[in-house]
């Protein structure tokens, strides 16, 4: 189990990280979100120890680190550039934490031999690091540092430098090889699908603290605050303001919508300030005259539309002055053809796809 | 379209210039190496026809006599030994030189270059003068150096007129041929290779001999072919500050060319230096090749 506690790294006057805290158990897959520069790698790089804390306390398994310096510690970190040694084989690179810490060479080569074939890299052992692919390097540096059972992987982007396909595939590969050999990763990315689709729980950070920290149905479902809303997936937040309780219901004021009901899910008072959060998916369409499901319902105009492949993205301008996006999937019944710019629709939702986001 | 111009002709201009600037000198002293001193220095012509006897003056007597008097020999092997020394020392002092300007914050580092290539706007002969007077009997480092091993209750040493005169010019010379090409090489090293080692559990020693050290190696080559080259056919130094002990194969070239003005021998005695250079070229070449390949 790691534990970080109250963490704070500063440059000069700049704070990186502030105070931040969180436990990663054993085994986890957890992954750090956020925008770039929000200091994901510097958390990272102070649990490797290539960084001191100013502040706080970082834990293993109750063990304080601080003083631990990075050759010491039981962590491993994939760097983003790999940073594979170019003057050694595969088999050396993959063999190099073994071979520091004095294993005999014989059973260098059969561990050696073993992490290879478990990222699929078997016959490329007498290869350089030039001789390989993106895809291959990766998983070098995924043998090199697994190779000698860390506590910890930390991994800073180890996807970024590939392209979709082989980042798909990888990304598969990655959790399969972490429920393999059980060791906790701690994943760093600033793309929220592939944070969703690897991780046990994300932390969505931003300016150097977490802002919510769940597992990522939870995350997408319940976003705590604007930001993450905003940060996770696509989101329509519309300012609004709570202007009665009703029971389980909040009746909204909101910006170019008018007065509605969301169901209540945090503390709120009357007067509070906040956003009504609508998923672009749980939006429908339907052509004026037709019946239109859901408890809310508003006339709009198609002002633009982004087609995706599975689904076609739609920018509606509703006749009492909001902007909404509206996702449909391609292909359901109903609008088979796209609608065009200009076209007459109306949106409605069910009234417990709305939320409200207090600020 | 106009076609590109074939991409050979770029080669043609440094090949031109290493056949007029080296490969025809070369020849010209190989050449000249088979032929016999003129009464009065110059060469013998080629042919001479006396009595109607033609004879060709062409001669293996200047190589013979390289190997039969071993004195020859013997130079060329403590040449070698101080061109040797030199590099070695060269690399020691220049290597920790290299790897502190190419760690140090970029502010400084054009500094720091500026003070390795210094000693260059001075003309090469001056600064060996002031090594003279520095290793002079009545200069500070000589009576420094005297006064503590007379404490030690050791004899005083003589350091000017002396090998160790000639290494330390040498040295002193030479060395900033060292530090630029390792410094070019170690700047270019990439500090997420330190770090994943460290991570990975080398210490600090064996961060410097698995990772630093071997992908340096193309620096160290270059370094001591720079160093050693011109330390090996060194006269000026040996002349100035070596005395009658320090005398290196140089001495004696250039003694055969404007001295004894037997140039066919002093030829041979070049040639013979050379051929030394190169085959050791070849070796570190070949030594090399696999280690150089990667990095
Ligand atoms: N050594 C340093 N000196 C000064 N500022 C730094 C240093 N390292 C990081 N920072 C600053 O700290 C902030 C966080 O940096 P960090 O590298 O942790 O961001 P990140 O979340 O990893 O971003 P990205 O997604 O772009 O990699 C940035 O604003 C960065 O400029
Ligand atoms: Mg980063």
């Amino acid at each position: 189990m790691l534990e970080i506690k109250g963490v704070t790294r500063r440059f000069g006057e700049f704070v990186a990280v502030d105070q931040l805290s969180l436990t990663v158990q054993a085994g986890e897959f957890f992954t750090l979100l956020g925008p770039s520069g929000c200091g994901k790698t510097t958390l990272l790089r102070m649990l490797a120890g290539f960084e001191q804390p100013d502040a706080g306390q970082i834990l293993l398994d109750g063990q304080d680190l601080t003083s631990v310096p990075p050759e010491r510690r039981p962590i491993h970190t994939i760097f983003q550039s790999y940073a594979l040694f170019p003057h050694l084989t595969v088999a050396d690179n993959v063999g190099f934490a073994l071979r520091m810490a004095g294993v005999p060479k014989a059973e260098i080569r059969r561990r050696v031999a073993e992490q290879l074939e478990a990222v699929h890299l078997s016959g490329l052992d007498k290869r350089y690091p030039s001789e390989l692919s993106g895809g291959q390097r990766q998983r070098v540096a995924v043998a090199r540092a697994l190779i000698n059972r860390p506590r910890i992987l930390l991994l800073d982007e180890p996807l970024a430098a590939l392209d979709l396909k082989l980042r798909e595939q990888m990304q598969l590969e990655l959790v399969r090889l972490q429920r393999e050999v059980g060791i906790a990763f701690v994943y760093v990315t600033h793309d929220q699908s592939e944070a969703l689709a690897l991780s046990q729980r994300v932390a969505v950070m931003n300016r150097g603290r977490i802002e919510q920290l769940d597992p990522p149905r939870r995350l997408y479902a319940l976003p705590r605050n604007r930001f993450v809303a905003d940060f996770i997936g696509s989101c329509n937040l519309l300012d609004a303001e709570v202007r009665a309780i009703r029971g389980n219901d909040l009746l909204l004021a909101v910006d170019g919508i008018g007065e509605l009901l969301v169901p209540r899910d945090c503390e709120a008072w009357v007067g509070q300030r906040g956003a009504l959060a609508l998923r672009p998916e749980q939006l429908r369409l339907s052509l004026p005259g037709e019946p239109a499901p859901g408890d809310v319902a508003l006339d709009g105009l198609v002002d633009g539309h982004l087609y995706l492949g599975h689904i076609t993205s739609y920018q509606i301008a509703t006749a009492s002055g909001a902007r909404l996006e509206v996702q449909r999937a391609n292909g359901a019944p109903g609008l088979h053809q796209g609608l065009d710019r200009g076209a007459a629709v109306r949106v409605s939702w069910p009234r417990e796809a709305g939320r409200f986001l207090p600020e | 379209m106009r076609k590109p111009p074939p991409s050979w002709l770029l080669s043609v201009p440094p090949l031109l210039y290493l056949l007029a600037l080296f490969a025809l000198p070369g020849l010209l002293m190989l050449l000249v190496a088979f032929r016999l001193p003129g009464d009065y220095g110059g060469l013998m012509p080629l042919w001479s026809d006396e009595d109607g006897a033609l004879t060709v003056n062409l001669t293996l007597e200047n190589f013979t006599r390289l190997v039969e008097d071993d004195i020859y020999l013997k130079l060329l092997a403590s040449s070698l030994l101080y061109a040797l020394l030199t590099t070695a020392l060269c690399l020691v002092l220049g290597y920790p030189l290299a790897w502190m300007i190419a760690r140090s914050r970029r502010r400084w580092r054009d500094l720091l270059l500026l003070l390795v290539i210094l000693p260059f706007w001075s003309n090469f002969l001056i600064r060996i003068y002031a090594w003279m007077i520095i290793l002079s009997p009545v200069g500070a480092l000589s009576r420094g150096l005297n006064a503590l091993l007379e404490m030690l209750g050791l004899g005083p040493v003589q350091l000017m007129f002396s090998p160790t005169a000639v290494i330390i010019c040498l040295v002193y010379v030479h060395l900033p041929f060292m530090v630029l090409p390792l410094y070019a090489n170690l700047e270019k090293h990439d500090p997420a290779l330190l770090e994943a080692a460290r991570d990975l559990g080398a210490s600090a020693w064996q961060r410097f001999w698995r990772i630093t050290a071997p992908l340096s190696l193309p620096g160290v080559l270059a370094g001591s072919a720079l160093v050693f080259i011109p330390s090996f056919s060194m006269f000026a130094i040996p002349d100035l500050v070596g005395g009658t002990g320090g005398i290196m194969i140089g001495n004696v070239i250039k003694q055969q060319f404007l001295e004894a003005r037997d140039w066919p021998f002093g030829s041979a005695l070049s040639i013979t230096v050379t051929l030394v250079v190169l085959a050791l070229a070849a070796l570190a070449a070949a030594a090399a090749r696999r280690g150089v390949r990667h990095a």
